[in-house]
């Protein structure tokens, strides 16, 4: 209840699966900075405008008995990855990742998953609050 | 298979690629010496080493995979020791194509890409530590 109704933690829940996403690609690169050929991906880039616009686009068909069929699946699971298309330099046997610039981004990717679980912890703590157990 | 786990094994796959690399490395280096025995017999081969990236099906994404090892085609250079068995002629005796130069920088960058890899799981790591202090 808690992390649907309120848009929100819903948010914070989207932005949580996004790094853990995000974090997988990059290690996907990183193991494979010395493979030939490979070129690096990464996720697009989650903006507020972009997540709001499938909050309020998506209301999904309720299945209130075993007869129903779902409806269009809501595939909120999986962020679309693309090619790196700018990188810093490609090695000459075809290899696109750059160590540092995938580590700058797991840095990143960490920084901001500590934002947003402190921030949900927090959040967490005023219900405590508004139900009487704060502090 | 949650994202934060499935990173560990994509990264525990680079650094089992780089050991295998640097398991190569070290034995080039080892048989930088290596002559041949008899005359006619060739002296030690440089081993090369190719990664690829492979789609696990079961993990859901890229990891890496040793693709072969194989050896440095191409000439051997010569030294002159007429007292070897296996020299020619003239004296001379094939020495492997190992140079410790380039060795010692393969080595090099086999260290730093298991060291990336590395930090990636410790970062995964703490992510997940994170995520599992919210309950607290």
């Amino acid at each position: 209840m808690f992390s649907n109704d309120v848009a929100l933690v819903s948010m914070m829940k989207k932005k949580m699966s996004w790094l853990t996403q995000r974090q997988a690609v990059l290690a996907q690169n990183i193991a494979n900075s010395d493979s030939p050929g490979y070129v690096g991906s990464d996720l697009k880039a989650f903006t507020f405008q972009n997540e709001l616009g499938k909050v309020q686009a998506r209301i999904p068909v309720a299945v209130t008995s075993g007869n129903h069929i779902e409806g269009p699946r809501v595939s909120g699971d999986d962020y679309e990855t693309s090619m790196q298309r700018k990188r810093y330099e490609t090695s000459p046997d075809g290899n696109g990742v750059n160590l540092e610039e995938q580590l700058m981004k797991v840095g990143d990717t960490e920084m901001q998953h500590e934002l947003v679980s402190q921030l949900y912890a927090k959040y967490h703590n005023m219900f405590k609050i508004a139900i009487g157990r704060g502090r | 298979m949650d994202d934060l786990l499935k990173t560990l094994h994509i990264s525990a796959s680079g650094m089992r690629a780089q050991t295998t690399r640097m398991r190569v490395a070290s034995e080039n280096i080892a048989n930088a010496d290596s002559l041949p025995r008899f005359k006619g017999d060739e002296p030690f081969r440089r081993k090369t080493i190719t990664f690829k990236n492979i789609y696990d099906r079961e993990l859901g994404a890229n990891r890496v995979k040793v693709d072969k090892i194989g050896v440095q085609k191409g000439e051997f250079s010569k030294s002159f020791k007429p007292g070897h068995p296996a020299a020619d002629a003239d004296g001379y005796v094939q020495v492997p194509n190992v140079n410790s130069l380039i060795e010692v920088n393969d080595m090099r960058e086999a260290q730093r890409s298991y060291e990336a890899n590395l930090n990636v799981i410790k970062s995964s790591r703490s992510m997940l530590r994170k995520t599992i202090d919210i309950l607290r």
